[in-house]
């Protein structure tokens, strides 16, 4: 009787409810809110949910789904022997890794996040932007929040690569964040990862305040001309040349570039339907969920609970806040310039986040003007945004890196 | 950092200013071969043959064109109204109430 007992003891002894500590107690009720934010109030389920499960499962002791210590320089930065060009051990990961330790070799070896790019490119239509190619200097003046941000994240003790990491989050871009900050800052990837989707989520209500405060009403009203139709061979070009001109002239986006631009001609070629469908459909799903899980897994309870993460949360709101207001603003500037009236609404969905932040300057416009319909000229600075965001990881990646 | 910032921002920008205007430029070729050919001369058989010449941007107008001749001619109200449309433009919505938030409906669907 006495050795059930103690079997029994033993079980307990070596159970989750002996070893938790207050710190991991704390991250699964963290992920937890997480969930219920992804499923009740529906925050980008799609990621938010394998996310904080992965979060949920990696706190769990004794579970050793995931090392954390497999994946960081044992040495300290000024310790003998420290090199910069560290690297995991693969073959140890595989030997004694966890399941979400294999997981998240997708994300080390930054293969999971262009992967989901030729997803996104096999389901976004560039049309909008091809028949108003001035689109491009909106998507290109919302990455500002990017540069300032990276700026403020250095002034308050960040170091480069860290800053870097951070401040993609103004993106608004899951891939490009997840991406960026798996080659610049790994051990930040958890919360630069929640936050980035976190606010990809939060577009609705971030960005109309802004948008309000930077316009007049006479701007709201503007209406704007009817886009011109996009002829065939004008899509199946575009990819090529992007991927071409971008490549050449920023080579560290050639990942995320390259499978988006993949993607788009793909879809619009129309010879390969059947790649098509994957890619938009069972291809990013499995990868969606092996890439939610393994970023999840790196949110410890070392990695997360610390004033950090907390920096992070808040210059991940400033740099969106502002990359919203660039957009904005330099399309009041265009409307000084000749030519045809642009609604400065639109400028904010020069932020990525498609296509949220497109549909955010529809409604707004529309507060305004019931008739106006702003949503097809939103989709191109939204969809340059995209290649905006992953045109300054890329050199966020070389400069940095 | 400052510098880094700067280079950053400027490189996006050159890099986003060079797709724009290549893309400027296609259309602009695209657009032109296709105003160069021949503009399209359509003929309709009612009661009276209609020919309908069109200068314009594209064969929508000549349909449009055509429609409404036959239009005319079909309801008798002047067989000999020689109408030409030049242009078509999207005028503001009159449609009403619920043609208005069914398409709202349908782009907020999207």
């Amino acid at each position: 009787m006495s050795e059930f007992f103690s079997g029994i003891g033993q079980l307990l002894a070596n159970s989750g409810f002996a070893n938790l500590q207050w710190q991991e107690f704390l991250m699964l009720i963290l992920a937890c809110f997480l969930l219920y934010l992804g499923i009740v109030k529906k925050f980008e389920p799609l990621l938010l949910v394998p996310i904080a499960f992965g979060m949920l499962l990696t706190n769990l002791p004794g579970g050793e789904l995931f090392h954390s210590e497999l994946w960081q320089n044992p040495l300290q930065q000024g310790m003998a022997g420290y090199s910069v060009n560290w690297h995991p051990d693969y073959g140890q990961v595989l030997q004694t890794g966890g399941l979400l330790d294999i997981f998240y070799i997708g994300i080390k070896t930054g293969v999971f996040p262009p992967l989901i790019f030729m997803g996104v490119g096999a389901m976004t239509d560039f049309g909008p932007l091809l028949a108003n190619p001035k689109s491009f200097l909106l998507g290109a003046a919302a990455q500002i929040g990017i540069f300032l941000t990276f700026i403020g994240a250095n002034l308050l003790g960040f170091q480069a690569a860290e800053a870097g990491a951070i401040a993609i989050i103004g993106g608004a871009d899951g891939p490009t964040a997840i991406f960026t900050a798996s080659r610049l800052a790994p051990n930040l990837l958890g919360p630069i990862a929640i936050a980035a989707y976190s606010y990809m989520a939060l577009v609705p209500f971030i960005q109309p305040p802004i948008m309000r405060l930077l316009t007049t009403k006479k701007e709201r009203k503007i209406v704007m001309k009817q886009l011109r139709p996009v002829s065939k061979i004008e899509r199946i070009i575009f990819p090529i040349v992007v991927t071409i001109l971008v490549v050449m002239l920023i080579p560290a986006a050639a990942p995320l570039v390259g499978m988006l631009m993949l993607g788009n001609l793909a879809r619009e070629s129309g010879v390969v339907e059947r790649l098509s469908k994957t890619i938009q459909n069972e291809l990013i799903n499995i990868v969606t969920i092996l890439l939610g899980l393994g970023v999840g897994a790196t949110a410890t309870a070392a990695n997360f609970l610390n004033l950090n993460t907390l920096m992070i949360l808040g210059l991940g709101l400033i740099a969106f806040a502002i990359g919203t207001s660039g957009g904005v603003i330099f399309a009041k500037i265009m409307n000084k310039l000749p030519g045809d009236q642009i609604n400065p609404l639109i400028g904010s969905a020069g932020v990525s986040a498609v296509p949220m932040a497109a549909r955010v300057s529809q409604k707004v416009g529309r507060e305004e003007n019931p008739n106006n319909y702003l949503l097809m000229h939103a989709m191109g600075p939204n969809v340059a945004g995209v290649i905006g965001s992953a045109v300054a990881a890329g050199i966020l990646i070389s400069l940095l890196g | 950092m400052w510098l880094q910032a700067i280079i950053g921002i400027s490189v996006v920008f050159l890099a986003l200013i060079a797709l724009s205007f290549f893309i400027f430029l296609f259309g602009k070729i695209m657009n032109r071969e296709k105003k160069s050919k021949k503009a399209p001369s359509i003929k309709l058989n009612a009661n009276k043959k209609i020919t309908v010449e069109i200068d314009g941007d594209d064969e929508l107008i000549a349909v449009i064109t055509a429609a409404v001749s036959t239009y005319l001619n079909s309801n008798g109200l002047s067989p000999e109204c020689k109408i030409r449309v030049t242009t078509f433009n999207r005028v503001t919505s009159k449609s009403s109430i619920w043609n208005e938030s069914s398409k709202q409906e349908l782009v907020e669907s999207l």
